[in-house]
């Protein structure tokens, strides 16, 4: 099931299957087929945080929503 | 653009070292160690966003390397990476690439681009001491078999492998064939780097189990948005809470009187009753705004206590990695007033000064985002100088007019924000930005970025100061300030309901901000007159110095538009809170 980055739980893993073409993105790594670990989300409209090998990345709301991701299954 | 010809002109004509890597990988403490330029470095991404060259030698050749500002990537989203792009572009006769232990795989993607361009490189794999904190173990003769380049382990800060980097320069870099034309294959897929970067991490890092310490785990919970504010919120109100507070007792306790009693009495002697100086001379000397009066009473008791702390405070921020995890904290505040929680980095930056701030705009992704961040630096941070000049005015009389003044400051700010950003075209991108791991700030580069921005201060302050203080007590001697007085005085007096001497403080303020606050102190004025003073004086344009960073990064255009923009802003909003409070009392 496709749900998008923002709507994520965390401590899951989830892999990108979609995603706007965004140089920023793919620079730190974020690309489809990538897997990304969500570590937490800011309330209140606060972006969300995840983290992909050993780096933490903060990703605005904004974005993340736009963001195509399924949940992958350990 | 000049910079290009700049560039492309030093390529040619120098035997060049280029140095690479990812933002925050330490590039500027080797710079410094080759080079002997002292370049800051703290820790977040995009410290060094222009680029710094500076000579050295290696096996009797000369050299001169070039500090390139870190980018993920080479894909030119962001100026800095096409300055990165425009350096390799140029034939570079050699480069120095800084492996992230802690980040390999990211690391890893980097140099493959950087690969790519066919030239000399030696890697040093630095943040080793990062690494094995976190518990991994890097196979260091593997990794350079899979990259195929030579490859030092390094703890920069520390100094430690500087010596084997040494050698192994010296022997790869001596034997260059100059200026060896190279072909490049261009359209590299991401994504196929990314799986190898991957592949090769995988294979060379293993881990050894060690447990996050108590660092990773209170870096942790900064992440997350409880208790992350409220410990955000908290760092905050302590880190004012020190550069206020401990810049008061120390201005108190012991500049004041070091001023008032050792220093100023002493010039006192010397000029009045040993050498005999009198008339104009003795009055520019150490008159009323004598230079050997106000040049100390202004520098080392009004605004020394309050820069010297908020330096040392502002350092510790940086380099600990916590400025980036408050912006984050702050994103949607900042996203609901029209920009990006990463812009908070460089507005941070600006309340030490603006002239860094607005240079380290170059990596926002949109030129509007780099406008309206810029602009808003100029119209609404007061920069700490002033902000000293504006506690050791208002809290004199009442730390509640400082209190008052922040929170006026605060809603000005985001005022602003939402005009400049609803004003000014284009669009702003979403928040992206990378968390540095959380570290206690290494001793040494501490306190030699401490003392280079401390050194910076005095000999930039100190110039114009000693001229803003010729000027005034010129302008005072000569009359010409009562002749200006009396043609400003409607705005002055009727407008801001200031004694008409405070269009000293207009004028000085053109040189340097503080200078628009200075003059105020010593005119005993009632608590709206100097909540009024303060409001102008934060406000009013920026520093001589600022207004040229704006025509360099900008076009003279934006920098005339906010200079005669923040003069008008300044004194519109400043007379409006005269007039509307004096309707009450």
């Amino acid at each position: 099931m496709k749900i998008n980055l923002y709507d994520t739980l965390n401590g899951n893993v989830y892999s990108v299957v979609d995603m706007p073409k965004e140089n920023t993105l793919e620079s730190i790594g974020v690309f489809p087929g990538a897997h990304v670990k969500v570590e937490s989300h800011y309330n209140f409209g606060g972006p969300v945080a995840i983290s992909l090998g050993s780096r933490n990345v903060a990703i605005g709301k904004a974005l993340a929503k736009q963001i195509l991701v399924k949940e992958v299954l350990l | 653009m000049s910079e290009k010809k700049e560039i492309q002109e030093l390529m040619q004509n120098n035997k060049t070292i280029l140095l690479m890597g990812a933002p925050n990988v330490g590039k500027s403490v080797f710079f410094t160690h080759y080079t002997k330029v002292h370049v800051i470095s703290s820790n977040y991404a995009g410290t060094t966003v222009s680029y710094m060259k500076g000579d050295f030698t290696l096996a009797g050749n000369n050299f001169t390397m070039i500090d390139v500002p870190g980018t993920y990537s080479l894909t030119s989203s962001n100026e800095a990476e096409e300055l990165a792009i425009l350096f390799l572009e140029n034939n570079p006769d050699g480069i120095l690439f800084v492996l992230n232990a802690a980040d390999l795989e990211g690391s890893i993607k980097l140099f493959l681009e950087v690969k790519n361009y066919n030239k000399q490189i030696v890697c040093a794999l630095n943040l080793c001491d990062v690494a094995k904190r976190q518990g991994k173990e890097i196979d260091v003769e593997l990794l350079s078999k899979e990259l195929d380049v030579p490859i030092i382990s390094t703890v920069a800060v520390k100094q430690e492998g500087f010596k084997e980097l040494d050698q192994t320069m010296e022997s790869v870099f001596s034997k260059l064939d100059f200026k060896k034309e190279t072909n490049i294959k261009k359209d590299l897929d991401i994504k196929e780097l990314w799986k190898i970067s991957k592949e090769i991490t995988d294979k060379v890092v293993s881990y050894t189990g060690q447990k996050a310490n108590f660092l990773d785990n209170f870096g942790q919970k900064l992440l997350k948005p409880w208790p992350g504010i409220l410990y955000a919120i908290l760092i905050i109100i302590l880190s004012i809470g020190i550069v206020v507070g401990a810049g008061k007792a120390l201005r108190a306790v012991l500049l004041l009187p070091l001023v008032n009693n050792i220093i100023v009495p002493f010039f006192e002697t010397i000029f009045i009753d040993v050498l005999k100086v009198s008339g104009i001379l003795g009055n520019v000397l150490i008159g009323e705004y004598g230079i050997f009066r106000i040049g100390f009473e202004w520098i080392i008791a009004l605004i020394l206590p309050y820069v010297l702390l908020f330096q040392l405070v502002f350092a510790f921020l940086e380099d600990s990695g916590l400025l980036p995890r408050i912006a984050i904290l702050f994103d949607n505040l900042m996203s609901k007033i029209g920009v990006q929680g990463g812009s908070l980095i460089n507005i941070m930056l600006a309340f030490g000064c603006a002239v860094p701030a607005i240079i380290g705009t170059r990596t926002a992704p949109t030129k509007k985002e780099r406008l309206v961040v810029s602009t808003l630096i100029c119209f609404t941070i007061p920069c700490i100088s002033q902000s000293g000049a504006l506690i050791s005015l208002l809290g004199d009389y009442s730390i509640f007019l400082i209190l008052l003044l922040m929170f006026a400051n605060f809603v000005l700010f985001v005022l602003s924000a939402k005009l400049l950003s609803k004003f000014i075209s284009g669009e702003i991108k979403p928040m992206v930005i990378e968390i540095p791991n959380l570290l206690i700030p290494e001793k040494k580069s501490f306190f030699l970025k401490f003392k280079a921005r401390m050194k910076s201060f005095l000999i930039e302050a100190e110039g114009p100061m000693l001229l803003a203080v010729v000027l005034a007590s010129i302008l005072t001697e000569a009359g010409l300030l009562d002749g200006f007085s009396k043609m400003v005085e409607p705005i002055v007096s009727g407008w801001l309901g200031l004694p008409s001497e405070a269009s000293l403080a207009l004028i000085l303020g053109v040189i340097r901000r503080e200078m628009s606050v200075a003059p105020l102190l010593a005119m005993n004025l009632t608590a709206l007159q100097m909540f009024t003073g303060a409001i102008v004086s934060l406000l009013y344009l920026p520093c001589l110095s600022v207004i040229g960073v704006l025509t360099k990064e900008f076009d003279l255009k934006t920098s005339i538009l906010i200079f005669f923009g923040t003069i008008f802003n300044a004194i519109f909003v400043g007379g409006l809170i005269n007039q509307v409070v004096s309707l009450f009392i």
